[in-house]
Parts: C-alpha cells; structure tokens; sequence
C-alpha cells in the first residue's frame, strides 16, 4: 500500500468519523468552532497512537478527553464553570448538524448539560456504547458507583425532558 | 411516560470494524518506516562519527603513523635515538604503526638486542606499544626491550662499589665459564676516559658496545652506541668513527629527541636517580646538549663490554673499576 493510499484511506476515515467526533466534542467544548480544532487534533494524534482495544472511535474518545483536560488546565478553567451560561436551544441548534433527527439532537443536546462526571459516564454508555466493566475500569469506579451516577444522569435527563416537554405545552 | 433508555439506546453513534482495521494497518506500517528511518539515521550518525571524529581526533593529538612515512622515517629516527641513548646493547631497527582510530594507534618497533647473535625479526609484534590519544604505555615486552636496569652502574640506585676480594671473586666466577662463552658486562671505571681511546681496547674478541657519555654536572647523561650498529645506509659503522664523528652523532641523538618528545616522552626518561618529569625533559635535553657541546670530546666511566670469558676476565683484571655487572653470558658465540 503506498503512502497515497494511506492518505486517501485516513481521509476516509476521518469523513467517517467527523460527525461522531464532532458530536462527542460538542458534548465536552459546548462550543462548535473549539469541538472543530479539537476534532482535528484528536484524529492527528489518535490516528498516529491507536491501539487496537477497542474501537477507533473508543480511543479517539480517550484521546479527546486528555486533550480537553490539558485544555481546560491552560485555560485555568473549572469543568462545569460555563454549564449555567448554557442554554438548551443552543447547544440543539450545534448539535443539529451532527445528528439528523430532532428529537435525538435535542437529546444529545441535554446530555451535554450535563455535569461534566454524568456527561463523561453518558458519553461512554450511550454514544460509545460501552459495557460497564469498561467504563469502571476506564473511570476507576466500582460498578455500583458507576450505575449510581448513570442513574443519576437518566433522572437528570428525564427532568430535563419533561421541564421542556412542559415549555411546549 | 418517557422511554429515555430506548432514547438513549438511539443516540449509539455507529463504528465500523473494517475501517478500524484498515486504520490498525497503517498505524503499523507507519510505525515500522518510522523505526527504520530511526534505525537508518542512527546508523548514519555512528557512521558519520567513525567516518568524520577519527580522523579529527588524529588531527588534535600525536599521529605516529604520519611520522612513520618514508623509509627513515621520523618516528623511527627519533625512537633510534631514544633507544640508542638510554638503552645499551638495544637498537631500535624500524617501526610499524597500526591505526586504531579515535587517535590510538599500536606501535611495533623491530628492536636488536645487541648482546649475543644478533637476530633480526621483521613484523614481530614484540613489544607492543600503545599510544593512546597521545599517551605511550607499553603493553607486551617479552624481550625486556624497554626495560631499564638502573642498578647497571656504580653509585646508581645504591650500587657499591666492590672491595678487592669481590672483585677477584666474581672474575674467578667468569673463568669458571666454559672458554666459549662470550660474556657482556657493565663495567664502572674509576677514571674518566676518552671514548676514543676507549675504542681501542676493540679486538675479535672483545668489544665496547655502548658508552654512557660523561657530562659533568647533568643528572641526565645519555649513551652512545659503538658497535655494530645496524641503522641507515651511508653511514660510517660506529666502530669506525672518529672523535669527531662520534661527538656528532651523539650530540644529533640528543637534539631529535629534542625535537620530538611528544613521540617518545611517555617511555619515560630517567635522568640519575629518577624519571624526569614531562615538564622538565625539554630543559634536561638542552643541558645534556650543551653539556656535550661544550666538551671537547666525549668521555666516559660507564661502559658496557663483550666478549669470550678470557678477554672480559683479563680486562677487568687490569682495569681500575668501582664494579662491574654481567648483563648476560652467552656460552656460545656463533
């Protein structure tokens, strides 16, 4: 295979994934242009490291999540510092044009508002659909820690649902 | 009623295991250019420190091998008079010099020793000299060539001198020798004598190899070879030298190690009672040269001699001496 291929085949990679990154990244930045550049640095630096345990989208994940914590480090910045600024509609409207169907981005949209401990858990369980040995493992949780907080998350989201469900009527 | 879970179940984002396959495929080819390239350059870099430091380490310190071009080469010039100067009965005959690189190189002197049957071994690899980024050590001497005996002579390292009936004892010891054997020994005179005159004590059976120059008030008095020495063409045998000649080889001698102590300083140089300090050769060296200069002929107390049983015997028999030393006793002479 020579390099042109290679190149050709990660372009295709990326094209595949980006959506799935993007969605992931929305999830940790809250803000499209910052999820972009971090999208690309994780697929450069993922697609250079992968290991093969697991999916190449798990370890992207893994990899994006490291990156946003050097992130929020430079930027002297909490995790949750800019979850009350955020507004639902929002965060709909980013995550929109990643997932094609309204109910699901507004879903997605929800599990962004997350804190961030509930929206990581959620992020493996729902988008990468992790089982939860994996996850516990990954987080350095006890399983029933890990349910605690996936619990938790759930009511959360349902909370949000209904207030917004409630908004419509 | 909210079914979440079937709504969460829906936001599962797909993966696709071939791709992640062909991706596993790349990493690794990539991986493996990338090893090889790291392989390659390191390569390149030890290459590049044999091919460019070694030769600039030759540069930087004492080269012996370009001072041994030529058929009388430098370095064999000066290291014939370095041996012919501080060690009697040896010559050194030619020089062979094996680079080692980084500025090491293996130094092999074809030497003659002059006592006995002289025997002339080319390319024999004894001794083996290193010089190590301009250091000299020596490594193999088998042969004792480069060894110094520095009890030879009265008055050196405690040596006394005899009393009548030692004297006569140790003759009687060298008649008690087959007639055949030819004998060397380093004889302590009490007088200071002409090495010309000296010269011709010379007969078939008897012989003065080598003579320690006298040079009053030097710690460091080099020697001269007399007899059958085997070096360069052109040249008159040293048993057939005038005063004149002698002087002038002698003093020749004493300037090219002068002149080139950086190839021969680490044997060492012992002036009287110790070795001289690297520091202080090059003054020692003008002393001894100004000394000889200054003379109008060279003289001498210490002297080494061979010959048959009888002739030795008979000589020191006559002969005025604080003592003598048998180097060696060859018992017979072809």
């Amino acid at each position: 295979m020579g390099r042109k291929l290679e190149n050709e085949m990660l372009e295709q990679l990326y094209r595949s994934y980006y959506d799935s990154l993007m969605i992931i990244a929305c999830s940790y930045t809250h803000n499209e242009e910052s999820a972009k550049d971090l999208v690309q640095t994780v697929f450069l630096k993922a697609s250079v490291s992968y290991e093969p345990r697991g999916s190449f989208l798990f370890w992207c994940n893994k990899v994006m999540r490291n990156e946003f914590y050097t992130l929020l480090r430079r930027n002297k910045m909490r995790a949750d510092e800019d979850l009350d600024s955020l507004d639902l509609r929002s965060q709909d409207d980013v995550l929109s044009s990643y997932i094609h169907n309204e109910e699901r981005a507004r879903l997605a949209a929800m599990i962004s508002m997350l804190p961030l401990k509930y929206r990581e858990v959620m992020i493996d369980s729902v988008y990468l659909q992790m089982d939860d040995d994996e996850i516990a493992e990954m987080r350095g949780l006890t399983r029933a820690n890990l349910r605690q907080i996936r619990s938790r998350a759930r009511k959360m989201l349902i909370e949000m649902k209904e207030a917004e469900d409630d908004r419509y009527r | 009623m909210i079914d979440i879970d079937k709504e969460l179940d829906d936001l599962a984002l797909d993966q696709n295991e071939d791709l992640d396959k062909a991706i596993e495929k790349i990493i690794d080819r990539r991986m493996r250019r990338v090893a090889i390239k790291v392989v390659a350059v390191t390569l390149l870099i030890i290459a590049l420190i044999f091919l460019g430091l070694s030769p600039l380490m030759s540069l930087v310190f004492t080269n012996p091998a370009s001072a041994n071009k030529g058929s009388h080469s430098l370095l064999t010039k000066t290291w014939q008079a370095y041996f012919e100067s501080n060690y009697p009965y040896m010559e050194c005959y030619s020089i062979e010099v094996k680079k080692d690189g980084f500025g090491c190189y293996t130094i092999y002197p074809t030497m003659i020793d002059h006592r006995g049957d002289i025997e002339l071994v080319l390319g024999s690899k004894d001794p083996e000299i290193k010089m190590t980024r301009g250091k000299l050590s020596i490594v193999k001497d088998t042969g004792n060539y480069t060894a110094t005996l520095s009890g030879r002579f009265y008055g050196y390292n405690g040596t006394r001198a005899w009393t009548g009936s030692e004297k006569a004892a140790e003759i009687k010891s060298i008649r008690q020798l087959p007639a055949s054997a030819w004998v060397y020994v380093s004889v302590s005179g009490k007088k200071t004598s002409d090495i010309a005159e000296l010269k011709k004590i010379d007969k078939d059976k008897l012989h003065i190899q080598w003579a320690q120059v006298y040079l009053p008030k030097c710690d460091y008095m080099p020697g001269i070879n007399l007899y059958e020495n085997a070096i360069n063409d052109n040249e008159t045998p040293r048993e057939d030298m005038t005063a004149k000649q002698l002087k002038a080889q002698y003093i020749s001698n004493i300037k090219v190690m002068r002149e080139n102590t950086r190839l021969w300083k680490g044997l060492g140089l012992l002036g009287g009672y110790h070795y001289v300090d690297n520091d202080q050769i090059k003054p020692t060296l003008d002393k001894a040269i100004k000394a000889a200069e200054k003379s109008d002929t060279l003289k001498t107390r210490n002297y080494c001699i061979g010959g048959t049983r009888d002739e030795i015997a008979d000589y020191l028999e006559k002969t005025d001496i604080y003592c003598a030393h048998i180097d060696k006793v060859d018992l017979a002479h072809l």
